[in-house]
C-alpha cells in the first residue's frame, strides 16, 4: 500500500452530500453570531435559543435522511476517507443532536434565572460544540478527529465558565488545564502513530500498523497508551477523571448535562472508531489495558460516589462509573473480535448511550428545579419531594432507578446488554464486576430516593408545592416515558440498531 | 381467561397498585379495599389452579409463552430470544399457594397502618407481584426481573414504615440482596452461554437450559464449570435465604418492619432463596450439588446449631423468631445436600412449613406488640390471663415451630433428617441437636411471655379481635393439615422431585 495519498478535489455538492447536517449547524452558528450584533439584547435573549432548537431539529431531519443515503449506496466519503458518512456516525449524531436540544431546552429556564449570561453567545457555542462532536463521530483521519475534539473541548471550556462566578471559573480552569494536558497526550500518541505509519488516515494507518507491528510494537503500544490517556481523560475514565466532579459542580446545570451526555458520547464515538479500525487485528494484544481501565473506572466511580453529599458531584461520579460500563463493550472486543462481536458491541454502546441520554437529561431537569427552589445543591434539597410534587418525585425515582440499573428501566436493559456482550467474549470476571459495582451503587442512588420519600422525621425544606417550568417538564416527561418504554420493550430500539449498516457494510 | 390465569395472578396486584395511585391521598379505606380485593382474587385463582392441577403430570402446567425481546448477535451470530414464559409444576405450585395465602392475610393484618397508607398498599402490592412472578417465571431473565421487583418495594416498606433504625436497615437489605441478585444474574447468564455451547442456540429458558445441562457431553459442559457456577449460585442463595454468615439482614429487617410486612418477608420473600436452590441449583446443576454436598451439609448444620444458640440469647421476640427461621432453614440445606427423594422432599416441606409458621408467629407477635407496646420478652409475662386466645395461638404456633408431631414442622424435620441420616450420619446427628435447642428457646420464651405473674401495666390489655381470628385460624389450620395429612403437599411435589432426582448422577 502506497502511503502517499492522492487527493480528489472537493466540490460543494460532494461536501453537502456527506456533511449536510454539520454544514447547516455551522452556518447556523455563524448566523446567530451575526444576528446577535444586529438585534436588541432583549430580542436576542428571547429568540436565540429557539433559533438554536430549530436549527438542531433541521439538522436532525438531515441526519435521519442520511440513514437512507447510506442504506442505498454504502459508505459515502469525502476526500479519500478524510470524512465518512455511515450509520455509525449517523446514530451518534442523533444522540448528540437530541442531547443538545434537551440542553438548550433546559437552558431556557437557566437564562431566566441568570440575566448576566449572554444568551446568543451561549447558544452558538453550544451549536459549535455539537458540530465538534459530530465531526468526532464521522472523521476517519487523525487530523480531522483532532479538529473535532478541539472544537468540542474549547467551546465546552467557555460554556463551563459562562456564569462568570467563582465556582464556574474554578470548574472551567480545572477543565481547561486537564483537558489541555489530555489533548497533549492524545496528540503525542498520534504523532508516534504518524511516525511509524507515515499516514494520518485511519484506514491506511491500520494497514501500516499491521505491517509494522512486529518491528515497531513498543512504539505502537506507546502511541495506543498515550491516546488512551488523552481520550480517557476526555470521557472521564478513572484514574483520569479528577476534573469531572469539580467541573460538573461548577458548570451551569444544562452544561453539566451536556458534558455528561454529549461530550462523553462523542468521546466514545471517537475512541470506538479509532481503536476498532485503527488497530484492527492488533487490538487483541492491546485490549487488556482497556479492560483494566474499565474495571478501575467502575470501582473508583462507584466507591467515590458513596460519600458524596452534593447531588451534582454525586452524579459526576455516577457518570464516571457509567463511563466504565460503556467502555466494557470496546474493551472486551479484543478477546473475540469477530464481526458479529463488533455489531454486538456497537449495539450495546448505542443502546446504553440512548438510555443514558434519557435518564441523565431527565434527572438534570428535575435536579435543576429542585435545587434552585431549595437554594442548595445538597441531597437535602430533595427532602420530602414526594409531598411537594408527586410527579417530580416519581420522575426522579424512575431516573435514579434506571441509573442504578433496576429492571423495567432502560438503564437495566442497557447494562444487561453490555453484560451479555462481556460474557460472550468470556470476560466473566469483568461481567461480574459490572453487576457487583452496580449493586454497591444502590447505596448512593437509593440515598436520593431516601431523601425524596423517607426523611420525614426531619422537616422537608419547605411544605410548599413545587411547580415545574414547562421546558423542564417536557424533558422530564420525554425522559421518563422513554426510560420506561425502552426498559419494558427494548426491542423498539434494538430493531433499529439491528437494521443499521454500521460502517456501510 | 383460563389460559392466562398465571398472568392474571401475577399482574392483578400490579394493576391494583396503579389504580391506588389515582385514589385520593386521604381515602385510606379505598386503598385498603382495593388491596384486599387484589390479593383475594389471586388467592381464589390460585385455588382454581390447584383444583385443576394434574397431580400425575411431571412437566409444567398452565404454561404461557410469548416472544418478548430479541437481541441479535449475542452468541456468535445467533440471537437471544427472551420469552415471556410462565408455568407451574409441583414444585412451584406450593409456593404460589403460599404467596396467595400469606399476602392476603398480610393485607388483612395491615389495618393498623395509618401513616401514608395509600403508598403502603402500592408498595405492598408491587412486592406481591414480584413474589408471584418469581415462582411462575420459566425464563431466567423474567425470573430476575421479578426478583429485582421485590427489592424496591421492600426498601420502601422498611424505610418508611420501619422502626427507629429503619434507614440503615433498609439500606442493608438493599445492598445485601442487591449483591445476591448480581451473583444470581452472573450465574444465569454463564449457564445460558454454556448451554449454548452444547446446543448451538442460546436461550434463557430454564427448562431448555436444564435439558442442555443434563444431556450435554462432559467435554462441552465440564464438571469444573458446573461446580464453579454452583458456588456463585450458592453464595447468592446464602444471602437471599439469610444463611450464616450473610444472615444479619434478616433479624434487623424483622425487628424494624411492621408485622404485616414481617409476615410476607418471613412467609414468602425469604423463601425465594430456597426456591432458587430447588429449581435452579438442584434442577440444573444436580451433579454440582452432589459434588459440594458435604460443604452444603456443613453450612446447613452450622446454621441449625449456630442460629439456635443465638436465638436463645435474644431479648426481642422478632429477632428470636428470625434466628429460629434461619435455624430451620438450615435443615433445608441439610436435606437437599443428601440429594435423595426424602431429603429434597423434606427441604420443600420445611420451606413451606417455615413459611406458614413464620407468617403466623410474626402475625401473633405483631398483635401482641400492638397491645402491649413491646416485643421484648423481658417486658412481657403472664399474658395467658389478659389475652388467653392470643397466648393460646402463640403456644400452638411455637409448638408447631419446635416440631410437635401432628404439625407441619414435625413431618418436615422427619423427612429431611431421614434423607440426610442416610448420607451424613454424623452431621445429621449434630444437626438434630437443633430440634432440642428449638424446644429450649421457644418454650423458655413462651414461659416468660405467657406464664408467671402479669405485670401491672399489662393487666387490662384486650384479647384478639374477630378479624384477627382469620389469619390465626387459617394459618394454624394449614399447619395442622400438613402435619396430619402430609399427602396434601407430597402428592403435589413428589412427581417434580422425582424428575429432579432422576437427573442426579446423570
Amino acid at each position: 500500500m502506497n502511503p502517499v495519498q492522492s487527493f480528489s478535489t472537493l466540490s460543494f455538492t460532494g461536501v453537502w452530500e456527506v456533511m449536510a447536517p454539520e454544514v447547516i449547524l455551522v452556518l447556523l452558528g455563524f448566523g446567530m453570531l451575526v444576528f446577535d450584533l444586529f438585534v436588541s439584547k432583549e430580542t436576542s435573549r428571547r429568540i436565540s435559543p429557539w433559533i438554536g432548537v430549530a436549527g438542531l431539529l433541521l439538522a436532525l431531519v438531515l441526519v435521519l435522511k442520511n440513514f437512507g443515503v447510506v442504506a442505498d449506496g454504502g459508505m459515502k466519503e469525502l476526500s479519500n476517507m478524510l470524512y465518512v458518512l455511515d450509520d455509525y456516525g449517523n446514530i451518534f449524531k442523533v444522540i448528540f443532536i437530541l442531547g443538545t436540544t434537551f440542553t438548550l431546552l433546559m437552558s431556557i429556564d437557566f437564562f431566566r434565572h441568570n440575566p448576566q449570561v449572554k444568551v446568543a453567545e451561549y447558544s452558538y457555542l453550544l451549536i459549535f460544540a455539537t458540530v465538534g462532536a459530530m465531526v468526532m463521530s464521522s472523521a476517519y483521519d487523525l487530523i480531522t478527529l483532532f479538529v473535532g475534539l478541539e472544537l468540542l473541548s474549547i467551546a465546552s471550556y467557555i460554556l463551563v465558565a459562562i456564569r462568570r462566578d467563582a465556582k464556574g471559573g474554578e470548574g472551567a480552569m480545572k477543565y481547561l488545564i486537564t483537558g489541555s494536558i489530555a489533548t497533549a497526550f492524545a496528540l503525542y500518541g498520534m504523532s508516534f502513530l504518524y511516525g511509524v505509519t507515515g499516514v494520518t488516515n485511519i484506514a491506511q494507518g491500520s494497514q501500516m500498523i499491521a505491517q509494522m507491528w512486529v518491528e515497531f510494537k513498543p512504539l505502537i503500544v506507546l502511541a495506543f497508551l498515550l491516546m488512551t490517556i488523552g481520550f480517557g481523560a476526555k470521557i472521564a475514565l478513572a484514574p483520569f477523571h479528577m476534573w469531572a466532579p469539580d467541573t460538573y459542580e461548577g458548570a451551569p446545570n444544562p452544561i453539566t448535562s451536556f458534558l455528561s451526555v454529549v461530550s462523553k458520547a462523542a468521546g466514545f464515538a471517537l475512541v470506538f472508531r479509532l481503536f476498532i479500525w485503527g488497530f484492527g487485528p492488533e487490538f487483541n494484544e492491546l485490549y487488556i489495558y482497556l479492560v483494566i481501565l474499565a474495571a478501575i473506572t467502575m470501582v473508583i466511580g462507584n466507591v467515590a460516589a458513596l460519600v458524596q453529599k452534593n447531588i451534582k458531584r454525586l452524579l459526576a461520579y455516577s457518570s464516571v462509573a457509567q463511563a466504565g460500563y460503556l467502555l466494557i463493550p470496546l474493551a472486551v472486543l479484543g478477546n473475540g473480535s469477530s464481526q458479529e462481536n463488533i455489531w454486538l458491541a456497537l449495539g450495546e454502546v448505542t443502546f446504553y448511550l440512548a438510555a443514558y441520554l434519557l435518564m441523565t437529561m431527565g434527572a438534570f431537569a428535575i435536579l435543576t428545579n429542585v435545587t434552585r427552589a431549595a437554594g442548595t445543591e445538597s441531597l437535602d434539597a430533595f427532602r420530602g419531594l414526594y409531598k411537594r410534587s408527586p410527579f417530580q418525585a416519581l420522575a426522579m425515582t424512575v431516573f435514579v432507578l434506571s441509573m442504578a440499573g433496576m429492571p423495567i428501566t432502560a438503564g437495566f436493559f442497557g447494562k444487561f446488554y453490555i453484560f451479555l456482550g462481556a460474557i460472550n467474549t468470556q470476560m466473566y470476571w469483568l461481567a461480574a464486576l459490572l453487576f457487583v459495582t452496580s449493586a454497591i451503587a444502590f447505596y448512593y442512588y437509593f440515598g436520593v430516593l431516601k431523601a425524596i420519600y423517607m426523611k420525614d422525621s426531619e422537616a422537608p425544606v419547605t411544605e410548599q408545592k413545587l411547580a415545574l417550568p414547562w421546558s423542564l417538564g417536557l424533558i422530564a416527561w420525554v425522559g421518563m416515558i422513554g426510560t420506561v418504554v425502552l426498559g419494558v420493550y427494548p426491542t423498539l430500539l434494538l430493531d433499529v440498531l439491528n437494521g443499521l449498516n454500521w460502517f456501510g457494510l | 381467561m383460563m389460559g392466562n390465569l398465571l398472568t392474571i395472578i401475577v399482574f392483578l396486584p400490579l394493576l391494583a397498585a396503579l389504580i391506588i395511585g389515582f385514589v385520593p391521598r386521604d381515602s385510606k379505606g379505598q386503598a385498603r379495599a382495593i388491596a384486599l380485593i387484589a390479593t383475594f382474587l389471586p388467592l381464589v385463582f390460585a385455588g382454581i389452579l390447584y383444583a385443576g392441577f394434574d397431580f400425575d403430570a411431571k412437566g409444567m402446567q398452565y404454561t404461557e409463552s410469548a416472544e418478548w425481546i430479541n437481541i441479535a448477535n449475542v452468541y456468535h451470530d445467533k440471537a437471544l430470544v427472551i420469552g415471556y414464559d410462565l408455568g407451574v409444576d409441583g414444585l412451584s405450585m406450593p409456593f404460589v399457594l403460599l404467596t396467595s395465602i400469606v399476602s392476603f392475610l398480610a393485607v388483612l393484618a395491615s389495618g393498623k397502618i395509618q401513616h401514608r397508607a395509600k403508598e403502603y398498599y402500592i408498595w405492598f402490592l408491587l412486592l406481591v407481584t414480584g413474589l408471584y412472578g418469581c415462582f411462575v417465571a420459566l425464563d431466567l431473565f423474567l425470573f430476575f426481573l421479578f426478583l429485582e421487583l421485590t427489592l424496591i418495594p421492600m426498601y420502601f416498606l422498611i424505610g418508611i414504615w420501619g422502626g427507629e433504625r429503619k434507614g440503615p436497615v433498609a439500606t442493608k437489605f438493599l445492598v445485601y440482596r442487591g449483591i445476591a441478585s448480581a451473583f444470581i444474574l452472573v450465574a444465569f447468564i454463564a449457564m445460558a452461554f454454556k448451554a449454548a455451547d452444547a446446543t448451538g442456540t442460546i436461550t434463557l429458558n430454564m427448562l431448555a437450559i436444564a435439558d442442555a445441562f443434563s444431556q450435554a457431553s462432559p467435554d462441552l459442559i465440564t464438571s469444573a464449570f458446573k461446580n464453579g457456577i454452583f458456588l456463585v449460585l450458592l453464595l447468592a442463595i446464602l444471602i437471599e435465604e439469610a444463611f450464616f454468615p450473610f444472615h444479619t439482614w434478616l433479624p434487623d429487617t424483622h425487628e424494624q418492619v411492621p408485622s404485616a410486612v414481617s409476615m410476607i418477608v418471613g412467609g414468602v420473600l425469604m423463601k425465594i432463596g430456597a426456591y432458587v436452590l430447588f429449581r435452579i441449583a438442584v434442577g440444573i446443576l444436580p451433579d454440582a450439588v452432589q459434588h459440594w454436598a458435604t460443604l452444603i451439609a456443613v453450612i446447613g448444620v452450622i446454621n441449625i446449631v449456630y442460629a439456635a444458640l443465638i436465638a436463645m440469647v435474644q431479648k426481642d421476640w422478632r429477632r428470636l423468631l428470625a434466628f429460629s427461621a434461619i435455624s430451620h432453614m438450615g435443615i433445608v440445606l441439610l436435606g437437599v445436600a443428601a440429594m435423595n427423594q426424602a431429603g429434597i422432599q423434606g427441604g420443600v416441606f420445611m420451606t413451606i412449613s417455615s413459611g406458614l409458621l413464620s407468617a403466623l408467629l410474626f402475625f401473633l407477635i405483631g398483635a401482641i406488640k400492638e397491645r402491649t407496646g413491646t416485643a421484648l420478652i423481658a417486658n412481657l409475662g403472664g399474658l395467658s390471663k389478659p389475652m388467653p386466645i392470643l397466648a393460646g395461638f402463640l403456644l400452638a404456633a411455637a409448638l408447631g415451630s419446635l416440631g410437635l408431631p401432628g404439625m407441619s414442622g414435625f413431618i418436615s424435620e422427619i423427612l429431611a433428617f431421614m434423607g440426610s441420616f442416610e448420607v451424613f450420619p454424623v452431621l445429621s446427628a449434630v444437626g438434630a441437636l437443633g430440634i432440642i435447642l428449638a424446644a429450649v428457646y421457644l418454650l423458655w420464651a413462651m414461659q416468660r411471655t405467657t406464664y408467671g405473674p402479669t405485670p401491672a401495666q399489662l393487666e387490662g390489655v384486650t384479647d384478639a379481635r374477630p378479624i384477627e381470628f382469620v389469619p390465626a385460624i387459617v394459618l394454624l389450620a394449614l399447619i395442622i393439615l400438613i402435619g396430619v395429612y402430609p399427602q396434601i403437599l407430597s402428592d403435589l411435589v413428589n412427581p417434580s422431585i422425582q424428575t429432579l432426582v432422576t437427573r442426579i448422577g446423570g
